[in-house]
């Protein structure tokens, strides 16, 4: 699987989402380049467990950066199917590569139309650039 | 942070115990609506306690070896914060919570420098102005892998950019949660040392001070208002302590 930032969905929180490339419903999400600057230094991350329900627009993991905690939004609804657990152990790896090396959850997508209603790349980067 | 006008409430709450302290802090994160004021709330605790940072387990501060042979430290009652960071033993100091509502919240990951500089210096601005020296802490002693290296498990045996400190000693932390409508941040002004764990030192103990307990309240109370305004020019304080 390549994941390039160009092809994925985004919240305005800052996460994306990879759509499937089969017809499997399996969405791939994790947080951004953006994201990853705001941050800063990440110290730690709470992820979801496999099988655990997520909504979209709500919470399913947390981040801790130095001097904060930051809630992380799923982008989708459906059932988290796999967990990047190896992640909380290496966090540097968001810095290096937030979308290939650096993904989160996947999930199994209950409404893929719901992909319909997040940002595509361009205005992603838009939204990003008005906030400097 | 640059939410338009906003008024702010203060308030000084009677000695809790960890479990009401936080509670209250939760409840006023997590009921915040955007047109809500900024509440500002200065606390003390009702016996000394323990606050572990979000992420933290009690498991941990009972492995330390100097805990294992304490009783004090085995027993002492604990509670864990929304807000990150490391663990603060709460007995002679004031505690600050901020409270503020934003729209914004959920396209912004990490802490507000804005506020958390604002407040700091405003501090150590205080504290320079009654002819006491003090600082800003320019080293970190964290890293992505700090967990592994065994950063201090004490909020103020850590270092993190922009605490204030009193030559090696730092005197306030903070730390902060984010919301879908708002932020939180927590803080310590570390006063005296507890009989418990005496090296932390407070400023009564660096300055040899004898401002009073209540005098120290309304200090803080008015360098935190001084740094919010700082922050957010248009907010406006609707009722004191």
């Amino acid at each position: 699987m390549t994941i390039q930032p160009q092809n994925l969905k985004y919240c305005e929180s800052h996460e994306w989402v990879a759509p499937p490339a089969d017809n499997s419903g399996i969405a791939t999400v994790g947080i951004s380049a953006f994201a990853v600057a705001q941050l800063n230094d990440i110290v730690f991350m709470a992820l979801p467990t496999v099988g655990q329900s997520v909504s979209a627009g709500q919470e399913f993991g947390e981040v801790e950066s130095v001097k904060a905690v930051s809630p992380m939004y799923s982008p989708v609804s459906g059932e988290v199917v796999e967990v990047h657990s190896e992640l909380v152990d290496h966090l540097d790896r968001l810095n290096a590569d937030p979308y290939e090396q650096g993904w989160i959850i996947k999930v199994k997508m209950s409404d893929p139309s719901e992909l319909n209603r997040l940002l595509d790349y361009a205005a992603y980067e838009k939204m990003c650039a008005e906030q400097g | 942070m640059n939410d338009s006008t906003r008024n702010i409430v203060f308030r000084r709450d009677p000695p809790l115990s960890g479990q009401e302290n936080m509670e209250i802090d939760d409840a006023l994160l997590l009921g915040v609506r955007a047109d809500d004021p900024i509440v500002v709330r200065i606390y003390q605790w009702q016996e000394p306690t323990l606050s572990l940072g979000h992420f933290q387990t009690i498991d941990q501060w009972k492995q330390d070896p100097r805990v294992r042979d304490v009783a004090e430290f085995r027993t002492i009652p604990w509670v864990r914060r929304k807000t990150g960071g490391g663990a603060i033993l709460h007995d002679q100091e004031w505690t600050y919570s901020i409270t503020v509502p934003s729209q914004q919240q959920r396209a912004t990951k990490g802490h507000s420098e804005l506020l958390y500089r604002a407040i700091h210096t405003s501090i150590r601005d205080g504290l320079t102005e009654l002819g006491w020296p003090a600082s800003l802490a320019e080293h970190c002693t964290c890293s992505p892998t700090s967990r592994e290296k065994g950063e201090p498990f004490l909020c103020f045996q850590r270092r993190t950019p922009v605490d204030v400190v009193v030559g090696n000693h730092k005197i306030l932390g903070s730390a902060q949660r984010r919301h879908a409508n708002g932020l939180l941040q927590h803080g310590s002004l570390l006063l005296h040392s507890s009989s418990i764990y005496p090296e932390l030192r407070g400023l009564e103990q660096l300055y040899a001070t004898r401002f009073s307990r209540a005098d120290w309240a309304e200090w803080l109370e008015g360098r935190l208002r001084m740094a919010i305004r700082a922050a957010m020019p248009s907010a406006q304080s609707i009722s004191g302590s």
